[in-house]
């Protein structure tokens, strides 16, 4: 075999194999494009819609969230939409199932989102046509809640509260700038401030000397003597209620439940009433030496009698002295 | 010529031809592989790239599986491989062509009965015709894995989710469209090519002038048809 025909033999393996492996990748290129695996089992489904709102061949679906399959085709008919799914799980659906064309995402895109139904709802018999919801419209719904705001602020007055708090807002805001009221002053005077500052260094000091055990009262919170001190009047206290309670001494006896005390006082008050009646009524010595005059003129007369002897016996004493020394030898 | 030359393509089946056919499909397929995988592969990173940078804006860069591939099937497989077949192929036939013309080596096989379209022509267009989808379907494959390389590796996306999303809005219309385009070009490239190749004069500078020509026209041809096979397949 010439050399021209041995490099002609392998251009040609080259070429072929190169074709050979590029066909290859358009089958399967193909195949992936298709929406149909034909590796895995797929189940069919035909799902009819009044209106599929934009959905597109390739467009996803959803049993409860999980990617189950695409749509496979769409055919317009006399009835509706009708769009054939494949799907890779077979979907059980029950009578109160529910199929609808929801969008992906606000940038547009939609899928179909199948709801089996309830456990309890009976399955679905295999000839029935399966109908799927009407789409939800988010831009009309969105329309529609637009609309019903804008008319609760132009309608109801919403804009003219608004208007109204932003003005009074407006001058809360002018008056604490300027400083008007105590809000006011507080933010902008800086006497409070101070005072507040210096009630914190008073603070400050109090407690500096209390902890020092200055004063008083940081003695008492410091010096354990005047606790003792408290101690020692509060079991004397103590011992002291407690022979009140049992009836000791003069007190104790007034407060125990034996009245003969009491008994002694009121006899004793009894007789004095009586004394004090007698008395009053001038009866006895002390009665008439209490309402008696003629007594009290008798006193004073003899007292002035008796002192006027005794001012006679001074003036006649040295005399008599004198006379009884020299003739008292006699 | 392309006329003439399509009415030779009966004789593309005989053996003489087909090795010619072989052999130019050798020369315009297997040894632009390697350009063509360069170019490929950046184009497909530099489509996921720009593409998800912005689409990471919003939180969508797990989209550009969809982007890359789709641009790749329907304008720039096509479009990338018609350029670089159209400079490096396409100038070649021409020059080649050229020399044999100013050097009368076509005069000397039209005198011994050789038809020069048939022999010349012929085997260039049915190899750039045949070679032209399969170049674009490895420049598209290309294209698409340099994308899930950008993506799985810059952009976070990973090679499940950029494939899977890949499939999600291309379809098979979109590549089968793209080959479609890739046949024009190839038959383009081929045309001009041999038709400035022939309409050579002036010895050397003939040739150069032939070459250039041939990028220009082949160029200008490839937008103005893409556009126009784009606009018949895809109408608003």
């Amino acid at each position: 075999m010439s050399s021209s025909r041995k490099r002609l033999i392998g251009i040609e393996l080259i070429v072929g194999s190169f074709m050979f492996l590029i066909l290859c990748a358009l089958g399967f290129v193909t195949i992936i494009l298709s929406y149909d695996n034909v590796f895995t089992k797929s189940y069919e489904m035909t799902v009819l819609f009044q209106d599929v709102t934009g959905l597109i061949r390739g467009d996803k679906v959803y049993v409860q969230g999980v990617d189950v399959g695409r749509v496979k085709d769409m055919l317009i008919t006399k009835d509706g939409v009708e769009v054939d799914l494949t799907l890779k799980y077979e979907v059980r659906l029950r009578e109160d199932y529910s199929i609808r064309v929801e969008p992906s995402s606000v940038l547009g895109g939609r899928f179909v989102a199948i709801k089996e139904g309830s456990d309890d709802a009976p399955l679905l018999p295999s000839e029935a046509t399966i109908v799927g919801d009407p789409p939800i419209d988010i831009i009309a719904e969105a329309s529609a809640a637009i609309k019903e705001i804008r008319s609760a602020l132009e309608e109801g007055g919403i804009l003219g509260n608004l208007e109204a708090t932003m003005a009074n807002v407006r001058e809360l805001s002018d008056k604490l700038k300027n400083g008007e009221g105590t809000l006011g002053k507080l933010l902008t005077d800086d006497t409070l401030y101070e005072d507040v500052e210096k009630m914190a260094s008073n603070l400050r000091s109090i407690s500096d000397r209390l902890e020092k055990g200055e004063g008083s009262l940081g003695k008492l919170m410091n010096d354990d003597e005047v606790y003792d001190n408290i101690a020692a009047i509060s079991a004397d206290l103590k011992e002291v209620s407690g022979r009140l309670a049992r009836g000791e001494g003069t007190i104790g006896k007034l407060f125990a439940p034996d009245d003969t005390l009491y008994k002694d006082l009121s006899e004793a008050v009894a007789s004095m009433n009586k004394v004090m009646g007698s008395i009053s009524s001038g009866e006895g010595t002390l009665g008439k030496l209490v309402n008696d005059d003629e007594l009290y003129e008798e006193l004073k007369n003899a007292l002035v009698e008796v002192r006027a002897m005794l001012d006679d016996l001074r003036e006649t004493s040295p005399f008599t002295s004198l006379t009884s020394i020299f003739f008292g030898a006699f | 010529m392309l006329g003439e030359a399509m009415t030779h393509f009966r004789s593309a089946l005989k053996r003489r031809a087909r090795h010619d056919i072989v052999e130019q499909m050798y020369v315009a397929g297997i040894k632009s592989l390697g350009v063509i995988t360069v170019v490929a592969l950046f184009t497909g990173m530099i489509l996921a790239l720009q593409t998800g940078l912005e689409l990471r804006r919003f939180g969508l860069q797990a989209n550009i599986g969809t982007a890359v591939t789709v641009v790749m099937l329907r304008e720039m497989g096509p479009f990338m491989t018609a350029l670089i077949i159209a400079a490096s192929v396409g100038s070649a036939i021409a020059a080649h062509i050229g020399t044999m013309v100013v050097s009368e080596e076509v005069a000397a096989l039209e005198i011994m009965s050789i038809n020069p379209v048939r022999f010349l022509v012929m085997p260039r267009l049915v190899s750039l015709m045949i070679m032209m989808p399969l170049l674009t379907l490895f420049t598209n494959i290309i294209g698409v894995i340099g994308g899930a390389i950008v993506g799985a590796t810059q952009l976070e996306v990973t090679m499940t989710a950029y494939f899977d999303n890949a499939r999600l809005f291309a379809q098979n219309k979109d590549l089968y469209v793209g080959l479609l385009k890739s046949v024009v070009f190839g038959m383009v490239i081929a045309t001009v090519a041999c038709h400035q190749g022939f309409s050579t004069t002036e010895g050397a500078v003939g040739v150069g002038r032939a070459t250039r020509r041939t990028v220009i026209i082949s160029f200008l041809t490839i937008l103005v048809l893409g556009y126009m096979i784009t606009r018949l397949f895809y109408k608003l």
